[in-house]
């Protein structure tokens, strides 16, 4: 568990942040980026000469110095992994193993109109591939995902490649 | 698997603390990952605006990015035997900050200071910051002397460590 995951588990804490000048930013951690770059609701923002209440604020990572978070965090944190990982993964694993990496290449077949000429069980799968794809999206995610969806149920089209590989 | 111990799949699976020492003396890590034998123990760190910490590191990363739990932060004045700790809880350090970091044996960490009184955190901050005042006076001073002779004195506000 990297520090930075940490403190995007943290959103919504509050938490005080010390700046590399020394003045001092307390508030609500509304959102976190990867070079540690902060937005915070309900701001006070305390520095030698005055104090200032601000309902949000953008800090730049680069000018942090310190971060006091709160004492239950890590605690926290491990809980909410825990409850991530016996439920919402899950699913998503069980339906790739059982979908193997054949998917790929029935679709390859497929795609040359030999529909037809295909056993019956090779068929099958796919169907079942077909299926499980258009739940996946239902899953919804990406703009993509949608794309996809659109393009096979109106021409029957095969997936490109690029979106069947993980 | 216990009498496997050295083959691939045992090693990787569960290795005791030993063999985790054992393996990381192997090596000479020179980057970030030089402290990966210090996660769960209880580590001081120097900051650049010379803060030190004392808490029990549990994750960091490429950038020396700290966790720190039970933190506490201490003011030495070993001239006048004396000393300022406060709790500080759970601490986030950007990497860039630190100056230096090292474990610390906790058996004999409280040694030194029994022979040290005692003083409140806030008088301590109080006389810390008057002698970083006066330290970055002396040290504009010396650097504008040695500018008199063409040299450079490296010396920031926020490096007063």
């Amino acid at each position: 568990m990297l520090p930075l995951y940490l403190l995007t588990n943290a959103k919504g804490q509050r938490m005080l942040i010390e700046l590399k000048n020394g003045e001092t930013i307390e508030g609500q951690l509304t959102n976190v980026d990867n070079w540690m770059n902060l937005t915070l609701a309900n701001v006070t923002h305390t520095s030698p000469n005055e104090i200032l209440q601000l309902p949000e604020i953008y800090l730049r990572g680069n000018f942090i110095k310190y971060i006091k978070l709160q004492d239950d965090i890590i605690e926290k944190v491990k809980q909410s992994n825990v409850q991530q990982q016996s439920q919402g993964h899950h699913q998503n694993r069980d339906f790739r193993r059982r979908q193997g990496g054949r998917r790929d290449n029935d679709r390859r077949f497929n795609q040359g109109g030999g529909q037809r000429r295909h056993e019956g069980r090779g068929n099958y799968n796919n169907g079942g591939n077909r299926r499980s794809y258009g739940n996946r999206q239902a899953e919804g995610n990406t703009a993509m995902g949608g794309f996809v969806q659109h393009h096979q149920t109106t021409s029957q089209q095969p997936t490109p490649l690029g979106q069947v590989q993980y | 698997m216990p009498e496997n111990r050295n083959s691939p799949a045992a090693s990787s699976s569960k290795i005791t603390e030993g063999e985790a020492d054992l393996y990381l003396d192997q090596y000479n890590f020179t980057t970030t990952a030089a402290i990966v034998g210090s996660v769960d123990h209880k580590i001081f760190v120097l900051l650049r605006d010379g803060r030190m910490l004392f808490g029990i590191l549990r994750t960091f990363d490429q950038y020396a990015n700290l966790i720190l739990q039970h933190c506490v932060e201490r003011i030495y004045f070993t001239e006048e035997n004396k000393y300022a700790e406060t709790d500080r809880g759970v601490f986030m350090v950007r990497g860039e900050n630190v100056v230096m970091l090292g474990e610390v044996d906790i058996d004999k960490e409280d040694k030194p200071l029994e022979a040290m009184e005692r003083i409140s955190f806030d008088e301590a901050t109080a006389i810390k910051q008057q002698r970083d005042e006066a330290r970055f006076k002396m040290e504009t001073r010396k650097g504008k002397q040695l500018a008199q002779y063409g040299l450079i004195h490296d010396f920031h506000k926020s490096d007063i460590y």
